[in-house]
């Protein structure tokens, strides 16, 4: 961004590295009422980025219990899913191709 | 929560927050009920295509054409966040000889019905799509089609709902159903019980489990879809692109399902005992979707399976979408995938949803649409017109759930 230090610290950090979302924008999301890490992330897009919020979340669940009061061992983690780290499609297509009957088209 | 409303629906998908939108724009006292979040199933894990050029002659098109008609005044008038809705017209695109010959066939009949397709060559479909394969040999391309955000959209019919009055519980499960004398009496949830004479089964692909409360059989199964999302590539994609089979090389008869959704509907009578089951392979089960979102990740998809409620992921299925993907758009090898899921879309056995009153007075159902984004907005606001003022549904035989014989 380049203008870190025009940022007001508190407001403008950045808890979502890979979406950009900011501390400002996560909180605005609870106060509309979005009270679990789900509902942040899809309403932010917070955790939705290349590393699927395993640098974020546990940012956003603190903020979270912050705002609302609910304790970090309520807050269930939204859904992991695979693959547990990003995979070049042509890797995974592998399997694809012998389904095909090895047709590496 | 309140005591007791004019309206229950039941389902926080598309077709429940759009009812709850038409309903309450007529009258007081509309409750929603969810027992997740708005669109945390199957809206806010499809394709947002609102097409017209897969949608078959009936109910089916009519409904699509209406909605396509509502959708630009919600979009403008209605909706108070962006739901990312572009006409960016509908690609089908094909690989074989075979698959050229149906997609002729398929041209014709379509535009007898006035749908404004077009059968591109390679040429003007790579020029529309600079990153489709060299080996497309062609494609259907309706640039009437439209697609949108679909959990957006869903949050935005709940929103709009909201201000015209509605109630609405997320988080809210149903545990029964009060009948007396065959007549809806109240629903009882986690969180108390409501007073309503009126309840909108509008759970989709649970919508039999709903059903069961008042001892009512509903031929409703879900069928589960494998989807993954990649990194962001922006301006890869301009539109979504439909494959055919791509996953094998489809006969003239798989081809033409893949091209028009028609199915054999078994011509014979419905039953209300008959179960999908699943025939062939996973890779006769699966259909190419490459869809870029506004954000500028691709989703791809998708198989099609009868596994009940199951909604793991496999590697075997989601192998076989990035080798489809990966046939037709060559350039995604090298990207990145990182999220996989499973979503369920609900089956019928003539793969028409099944709308209106039941034998137990006051409960509507109005689920089953494989289709909900383009079905949604019409059958709504045909929903809130029967509800309100008694006027029949269009196609209300066909629709019914009366079809289906008692076995």
């Amino acid at each position: 961004m380049g203008r870190g230090a025009q940022m007001n610290e508190k407001e403008d950090i950045i808890i979502c590295r890979c979406e950009e979302v900011t501390r400002k924008t996560i909180e605005n999301a609870i106060e509309k009422g979005g009270d679990t890490l789900d509902s942040v992330k899809r309403s932010t897009r917070a955790g939705m980025g290349l590393c699927q919020g395993r640098t974020c979340q546990r940012l956003v669940a603190r903020i979270l219990r912050d705002k609302t009061g609910k304790p970090l061992e309520e807050l269930t983690p939204p859904t992991f899913r695979p693959p547990f780290r990003p995979i070049r499609l042509d890797l995974l297509a592998q399997e694809g191709y012998r389904i095909r009957g090895g047709n590496k088209a | 929560m309140k005591r007791s409303a004019d309206v229950i629906i039941i389902g926080g998908g598309i077709i429940g927050c759009t009812a709850a939108y038409f309903l309450s724009k007529r009258i007081h006292n509309v409750v929603l009920l969810e027992r997740k979040d708005i669109a945390s199933e199957a809206s806010g894990a499809n394709y947002g295509m609102v097409w017209e050029q897969t949608r078959q002659p009936g109910y089916d098109l009519v409904m699509a054409r209406r909605s396509l008609e509502l959708y630009p005044g919600l979009v403008n008038e209605v909706f108070d966040i962006d739901i990312e809705y572009e006409k960016k017209g509908g690609m089908i695109i094909f690989f074989t000889e075979v698959e050229r010959k149906v997609a002729q066939v398929v041209l014709l009949s379509r535009q007898k019905q006035g749908i404004p397709l077009q059968l591109l060559d390679r040429g003007e479909a790579r020029e529309l799509e600079p990153a489709l394969s060299e080996e497309t040999m062609g494609a259907l391309y309706c640039p009437d089609d439209v697609q949108l955000n679909p959990m957006l959209t869903t949050m935005a019919f709940a929103r709009a709902a909201r201000k015209e009055g509605a109630e609405i519980y997320t988080e809210t499960e149903v545990h029964s159903i009060k009948v007396n004398n065959q007549s809806v009496r109240s629903v009882v949830t986690n969180r108390g019980e409501i007073k309503t004479e009126v309840v909108v089964n509008a759970a989709g692909s649970w919508a039999s489990q709903i059903g069961k409360m008042v001892g009512l059989k509903i031929p409703i199964y879900p069928y589960k879809l494998q989807s993954f999302v990649t990194e962001q590539i922006p301006h890869l994609l301009s539109r979504v692109i439909q494959g055919t089979h791509i996953a094998k090389d489809s006969t003239f008869e798989e081809a033409l399902q893949g091209f028009s959704y028609t199915r054999d509907t078994g011509a014979g009578q419905l039953s209300l005992d008959q179960e999908p089951s699943q025939q062939g392979t996973l890779a006769d089960n699966s259909m190419m979707y490459c869809k870029p979102t506004v954000s500028g990740n691709i989703v791809c998809g998708t198989t099609f399976e009868f596994v009940g409620y199951d909604r793991s992921t496999s590697y075997e299925g989601l192998s076989l979408i990035a080798a489809m993907a990966k046939k037709a758009i060559p350039a995604l090898k090298n990207i990145q995938v990182i999220r996989s899921w499973a979503n369920f879309n609900p089956w019928t056995a003539d793969f028409i949803p099944i709308v209106g009153e039941t034998e137990v007075k006051g409960f509507i159902v109005e689920s089953g649409h494989g289709t909900a984004m383009s079905h949604g907005p019409a059958s709504c606001e045909a929903l809130a017109d029967f509800i309100v003022d008694g006027k029949p549904m269009p196609f209300g035989k066909q629709i019914s759930i009366a079809r289906f014989q008692k076995g």
